[in-house]
Order: C-alpha cells, then structure tokens, then sequence
C-alpha cells in the first residue's frame, strides 16, 4: 500500500512539474542580437520635422521612411513604428502636404496635379503603436504640456500633425506607451526657427524662447522621460544654429551677386557683421521669403533695392541673439545629458562640415535659371524647403548617430543600411 | 442608414466568443464528484449529483436524500503582450456555482428526482486599461438546468435513467468600442476610411456597449450503469445539446475621448473648425463644430434588440469504477464534448433593416476529449477520502482565443472527503486546482467580418484556478 501510495505522488508530482513548466518560448519578442542591443529593444524618437521626416515642405510615407530615426533603427534591428502618410502617386496621393517641386513659383509648386488633395490621409495600416512620436512644429513645450494645455505657443497650421500624428496625444505620452528602453530627444529648433520664419519682423525676440524657459522646460522634459523608469540610455542632440540654414543668406553674399543683377541694388548696410570667435562671426542675414521676390523682380527687369535695415532682415544684433541663445540651450542640453549619463550630440558639428562644400549648402540659393534651381535649389545638403535635411543628410544624421552611440555606450549597432 | 452601413464592420468583432468554452464547462457539480476529478460515470456519488454525472444511478435508491451545495471558483488569469511584456491579470470575483439535488426511491427498482445545476457558463472580467476591452471586459454566461429525473433497474445488473432539463441562459458582455476603427460617416470622406487615418491613436475608447439576453431552451440527459460484477461497473452518460435562440437589448453610452480638433481640418466640403471636441463631432451638431455634428448616439448607436443563436454543446462521458479491497474503489472516465458544433455565430440587429451591424463570427472550435481518473477509501463508517487528476485538451483553436476565453488544454488535481455528521447528515468538502498550459492569444478581434489567423496574436495567456466545494445532505 504504502508503495503504491509513492508511486501515485510520485506521478502526480511529476505532472505537476510538467504543467508548470512556463513556456518562455511562446513570446515573439526578441532584443536585438548584437553586443549591448538588449538596450535597443524599444527605441522611440521625440523631436520635430527634422525628426519626423519632412523635407521640401511636405510630409509623406516615402520621406517618412528616409528620417534618420527610422535608418537608424533599422541598423539597431528592433521594430519602429511612424505614423505613415500615404504616398501613393498613382492614386493622386503625395503627402501631407505634398513636398514642394519648385520653390521659385508663388505659392510653391507641390508635387501632384490641382485635382490632388491638399493633404492625403494616414495608411490604412495603422501601427499598434508609435516609435517616431515627432511632429512637425513641436517645441519644447508642446512635448511637455499634456494634452496640448496651455500654456501654448500661438496657433499654427503644423497644429494639425497633434491630431493627424499623435492622435492628440502628446510626443511623452505616445512614447510612454511605448515604455522605451532607448531614446533619441531632437528638440528646440522651433524654439528659435520662427523667428527666421517671421514675415512681418524677422529675427525679433518675441519669437524665440527665452534660454532660461526653455531650460526648465527641457528639464521637465527629461524628468517626464526619467519618469517612465524603462530608459537605458539615449541621446540628446542639440540645437541647430538656424542661421546656417540656407534659408537664410548672409547680407554679404546678396552684396556680391548683385553684380550679376544690374537691376538689383544692395545696400552697402548688407555688409555688416560681427565677430563671435575666431571662427564664428554673426551677419546680416535674408530670409529667403524676403529675398528671393526681389532677386526675381530685379532678374525680370524690374529695378528693385535691398535695404538691410528693413524689418524683413535679420539684423546683425538679432542674429547675435539668436546665436547666443541657441548656444545656451545647448548648454542646457548638454548638461542634461550629463546628468543621466547619456550622449550629447552637436548636429552643428556635422551642419558646419556640410556648409564647407557650397554645392551641399548653398551660401545663395539656386534661383532660375541656375540648373538646379528645380533639383536641390539650397543645396543637394538641404531639401527645397531651405530648412530640412535631405534624404542624403537624413542618412548621414543617422550613421553619425550610429557611430557616435556605439562609441559612447559600446555597442555594435551595425552599419545603418 | 448609411452611417449604419459604416459603422457595421467593427461592432461586436468578438461578442460571441466568450461562449466557446471547453474549460469553462463546468464539470464541477457536487463535492464528492470534485474530489475525485470528476468521475462517475460508473458509480455516481450517492448525494444526488448522479442526475447529472449519470441519471441512471438513480436507480435502487433507498430513502430520500436532498443536498445543497456549491462550488467556489478562484480564478487566476493574466495576459502578457508580445511587445512590452506587460502583464494585464483577470479582475474576476469569486464565483459561485450552485447544486441542488432532491432524489427519492420510489420503489426498490425505481428512483426519481429534481436537480439544479449548472454545466456550462464563464465569467471573465478584465480592467478597462487592458487592450482586450475592446473585446470584451466584462463577460458572463450563465446556464441554470433544472432536470426532472427518472431511472430503472432494468436488471439487477442494468440501470438506465433520463432526464428532461429546463435550461435558463443569460448571456452578457461589456466592451469598449475603439474611435480608431470606426468609419468616418462623412461626405467626401472614401467609403471605409476609419478615424485612425484622421490620425486618432489606436486604443481611443469612445461608447461603451452592453449586451445583455435571456432565453429559456431544453435538452436531454441519459445514462446507463452495467454492473458486470459486484466490483467492477461500466456506465455511459449523454447530454444533449442546448440551443438558445437568444434575444436581448444592445445599449450604447458615450466615452469622452476629451480631443479636440487642434487646427481647422478640411474635409471637403466641410471645415471642422480648431477647438470642436471631437466628442461634439460625434454628438448632434453644435456650434463649436461649425454646425457639424455626425450624431452617431442618436442614429446608429441606439438601443435596439440584438439576437444569436448558441448552443452549448452535447457531451457523452464512458466510464469504469472498480472496487478494491479495503474499502478502495478506483474510477475513470473519457469525456468528448462536441465543441464543433460551436463553428460559426451570427449576431442579428433586427431594427437594422440593411443587415450592416450583423456580424458574422468564425470560431470554428474543435470537438475535445477528456480523461479522468479517481480513487476513493472509505475509512470508516464517518470518513471517505477521495482524490483524483484530469487532464483535457482546448476547444478553441490557436486563432480564436481571446479575452472572452482564453483557454487551453489543462491538468487539475483534485481531493475532497465526505464525513457522515449523523445519521441523517453528510457534509462533503472539495478541493480542485487547475492548471491550464499558458497559450498564444490575441487582444484585438479582427473587423471586416474576417476569419481570425494567429497573425492577430499578440502575447501569451496565462490561466490557473482555485476551486472549493462544500455540500451537505440530508436523508429522509
């Protein structure tokens, strides 16, 4: 009896360990499979259009998928997701909006006929969830506030891209979702673009975010991501200097090609300028919204003058400003990267490169009928917007970026493909 | 109408799932029989629960004997997503299951008798921060028989018994439905465009609905006990199937999304103007919207009647007891439950004259075998201990399990005692656990009226319960 009685608990505790046994190998999901790619698993991408993917003016699944963050995590090998914009020529679909073709005409040509709608809907393939949660137009703020509270900076159209991209939810409160192990954080471009972007008083103050706000508010940024616990590491990439945009050109090199417009005159107050450091040096600068009409009034024959002193014109001491204050939020960066461990990249480092071959950046925009005035009027550097990188310099970010994270936190993300 | 047509592929993508349940049937119907896994077949309790572990052990009774009890299911379950490893557990209560048998020998061959019990039925209840909710948060099948029995010693050796039940079901379930799949019922907008191409995230609750039906049916129930010797009997038992014709009322409540249109959007011809809440754009028109308004709460999502047909499945169980000396018997049963009768489901909206919000569901369950296997001591006068293992397999296939039933194939070990209190009491105490075998599954339910693939899985269903059942008897 007492034989039997082992063998019956025995079996049963046999089977009881069998049912117990936890079957690991039913998940699906895997950490990349190279040193230090466990990291990698759930990488999400906070920032702006550079981040989103926006170039010429216009945002589309086929620009979408060159933005350095989606190369880049297909050199990381763990799954992204953006918020696909269909691109779908054959069905009279280019973006959201289309990507300017010719930014000499006004308004802009867009790629697409007059019958194409102004802004073609998300894929019907809608992602589970987003790895990209950049928006064009997004400044610090708006990655913070939730639900978009204000305060807020004033009304835009790219407000549409909070719903249309997010869902209406913010970029923190996508990627919680998310719950990421690695992060890339590209913000505050829009902190100081608007003011090469103004119309009406290029340049002034009242469009830049002061350093020390936009100080806490990055903080509270970086507290937020801390807050979500699952970060292992990131990088924190710092402000453009927007006045190396070829949006912009410096009065001087306006000065030296109205020797090629007779009917263009520029004043000799376009000369102006002031030495930061050896190597950088504050001018004047015109926006390309200001310039380009009167360049292409004087080319058709119509006597026109650039005065530097006009409000359109970035002076030499706003241009001081803006550098200054980009300087500063860069330190602010910087330190925040500091602090947490993580990698700090200087895009300027890699910008100043670029601009050091003028076909890449052009110091004076393309204007008809230069022959690239239709294929890369800013530079093969720039799209046709004069702001965004191209799909080349998109590539480039990306394998800087994979270099420079594999340096700092040796790892061996393979080569972006 | 046509925002009805709109809106009909993505209701009710999984409502009738929750009732596809091979281990939720219950085969818990009386403490004795729990403690030893369930087998019976052959030599059915003496507390009455032989009306519905085999009707012919009726037969031969002596006396009356009436037992109450019930059965207490602590259910353990948990849902861990492919992506985030985040693990979501079942918020289920404590459920109760109810027995009560009343059985009387009417003559020495003769025994009839009165029984309630409840063999099929499920509760799944899941938090509303789970992505299954929209599947289904809040699930509950009921199936009450109450099986008027009779049964006849045909010989000393041969028993047989049947019983007619009266079957009450209630079928309920609560879920979420999800803005980012609903059509956008406006002009200009292409025919099935959802409002996840407008950009709202996946997971964007916006109506909770709430069905809820009742309908009374019948089945049958034989068994046949054969005792070929003094210690060894074979018995065979069958329950027919119980079709429901089931008829309810589907109700829908707003969820406030708490969006809002951040930049004036262009639909043509329309302009939702920057600051409308997209719950206003789905109420009846107001101003903040520009007088646009698509009033779905008042046009699709109404309440209205709903009707399906269930069944639940038939079921025969063989089985063998044979006593051994010392007071010991030992027991086994094979079971096979017909699940394949549970293929396809069909959930009608008959105020819907156009047929849009019909769904059509394709679970395709497969037929499922069990086995069990008892013993029991009789210890004395006052004490008998009993034990027992069972293991049986899923019905739902590898596409169809969801957060209405996510179930597999299972191990459970049972033991129990019965103690004679005095001459006319008997208490028996039970205790079962259940183990099931942790599974692939999904969340979402496909739309478009689809037939599920395992490509919609996405993570793994973990399920294990505690059961305890305590009756009493009492003889007369």
């Amino acid at each position: 009896m007492t034989h039997r009685r082992t063998l019956l608990a025995s079996a049963l505790s046999l089977a009881l360990l069998a049912a117990a046994c936890h079957q690991d190998d039913l998940f699906t999901s895997r950490p990349p499979a190279y040193a230090g790619g466990a990291m990698f698993t759930r990488y999400v991408s906070f920032g702006n259009s550079i981040t989103a993917g926006f170039q010429s003016g216009g945002l589309n699944d086929s620009l979408q998928r060159a933005a350095y963050p989606v190369l880049l995590a297909q050199a990381m090998r763990t799954t992204f997701y953006y918020p696909s914009i269909n691109y779908v020529p054959t069905l009279d679909l280019y973006g959201c909006p289309s990507p300017i073709s010719f930014i000499f005409s006004n308004p802009p040509t867009r790629l697409g006929s007059p019958t194409t709608p102004l802004c073609s809907l998300r894929s019907a393939n809608i992602p589970p969830y987003l790895n990209n949660v950049a928006f064009p137009g997004a400044d610090v703020l708006e990655l913070l506030n939730t639900n978009y509270a204000p305060p807020q900076p004033p009304p835009s159209a790219t407000d549409a891209y909070k719903l249309f991209l997010l869902g209406g939810r913010t970029e923190l409160q996508r990627a919680r979702e998310v719950s990421p192990t690695f992060v890339t954080v590209w913000i505050g471009n829009n902190d100081v673009l608007s003011a090469i972007l103004d119309t009406g008083d290029a340049g002034q103050a009242a469009d830049i975010t002061p350093p020390a706000t936009f100080t806490t508010r990055f903080d509270a940024l970086m507290d937020s991501i801390d807050s979500f616990g699952s970060v292992q590491g990131g990088v924190l990439l710092g402000v453009v200097q927007v006045t190396g945009a070829p949006y912009v050109s410096q009065g001087r090199v306006y000065f030296a090609a109205q020797a090629a417009i007779p009917t263009m005159t520029v004043l000799p107050n376009c000369l102006a300028f002031q030495a930061l450091s050896a190597t950088d040096t504050a001018f004047v600068y015109v926006p390309f919204h200001y310039g380009a009409p009167i360049v292409a009034q004087a080319a058709a024959g119509v006597s026109d003058t650039l005065d530097c002193s006009n409000s359109h014109v970035i002076s030499v001491a706003e241009a001081v400003n803006m550098i200054s204050t980009v300087a500063q939020y860069n330190g602010a960066i910087q330190q925040a990267a500091t602090a947490r461990g993580w990698l700090f990249l200087d895009p300027n480092t890699l910008l100043r490169a670029l601009a050091a071959d003028t076909a890449a950046i052009r110091p004076f925009p393309a204007f008809p009928p230069h022959p690239a005035a239709t294929t890369a009027p800013f530079g093969t550097a720039i799209s046709r917007d004069g702001i965004h990188p191209s799909t080349a310099t998109q590539k480039l970010i990306a394998q800087t970026l994979q270099g420079a994270i594999n340096a700092f936190y040796q790892s061996a993300i393979p080569a972006v493909p | 109408m046509g925002q009805s047509l709109r809106y009909a592929l993505f209701l009710f993508a999984a409502f009738p799932v929750a009732l596809g349940a091979q281990g939720f049937g219950i085969f818990e119907q009386g403490a004795c029989a729990m403690g030893r896994a369930g087998t019976g077949a052959a030599a059915p309790c003496a507390d009455g629960s032989a009306m519905f572990f085999n009707p012919a052990g009726l037969a031969g009774l002596k006396g009356g004997r009436a037992t109450v009890g019930v059965t207490l299911l602590d259910v353990q379950g948990a849902f861990t997503d492919d992506i985030f490893q985040a693990k979501t557990s079942l918020d289920d209560p404590l459920i109760a299951v109810p027995q009560v048998y009343i059985s009387y020998g009417a003559t020495s061959k003769l025994g009839i008798g009165v029984g309630l019990f409840a063999p099929y039925g499920l509760e799944t209840q899941w938090p509303l921060a789970f992505d299954g909710r929209f599947a289904g948060y809040k699930n509950i099948l009921q199936s009450v028989y109450i099986q008027p029995t009779i049964a006849y010693q045909v010989t000393s050796g041969l028993s047989v018994g049947g019983g007619l039940d009266i079957v009450l079901g209630k079928v309920e379930l609560n879920q979420r439905l999800d803005l980012a799949d609903a059509p956008v019922p406006l002009p200009g907008v292409p025919l099935g465009t959802t409002f996840s191409q407008f950009g709202i995230a996946p997971g964007t609750d916006f109506a909770d609905v709430h069905l809820e039906a009742t309908k009374t049916t019948v089945a049958a129930h034989f068994g046949a006990i054969y005792k070929v010797t003094d210690r060894l009997s074979l018995g065979a038992n069958f329950l027919t199937q119980a079709k429901f014709d089931y008829a309810g009322i589907a109700t829908f409540t707003q969820v406030p999304t708490n969006l809002v249109v951040p930049a004036d959007l262009t639909v043509d011809p329309l302009t939702i103007p920057a600051g409308c809440s997209v719950d206003d754009l789905l109420s009846a028109p107001t101003a903040a919207c520009n007088g646009i308004g698509l009033n779905v709460f008042n046009t699709v999502f109404t309440t209205q009647p709903v009707t399906t047909t269930i069944k639940n499945p038939s079921q025969l169980t063989l089985g063998v007891a044979y006593k051994i000396a010392s007071g010991w018997t030992v027991l086994g049963d094979y079971q096979h439950t017909w699940w394949n009768q549970f293929n396809e489901l069909v959930i009608v909206f008959p105020q819907d004259l156009s047929g849009a919000l019909d769904r059509h569901l394709y679970e395709r369950y497969r037929n499922t075998d069990g086995f069990r296997l008892g013993a029991e001591w009789a210890k004395d006068a006052k004490w008998t201990v009993r034990g027992g293992y069972l293991y049986h397999g899923g019905a739902a296939p590898a596409a169809t399990v969801t957060p209405l039933l996510p179930e597999g194939d299972r191990n459970e070990f049972t033991g129990g005692a019965t103690i004679k209190l005095g001459s006319v009491l008997t208490a028996d105490l039970a205790y079962q656990y259940i183990r099931q075998n942790d599974r692939r599954g999904r969340t979402r339910e496909p739309i478009l009226n689809q037939v599920p693939t395992t490509g919609l899985n996405n993570g793994l269903y973990s399920f294990h319960a505690h059961l305890f059942g305590v009756s009493l008897g009492y003889a007369f």
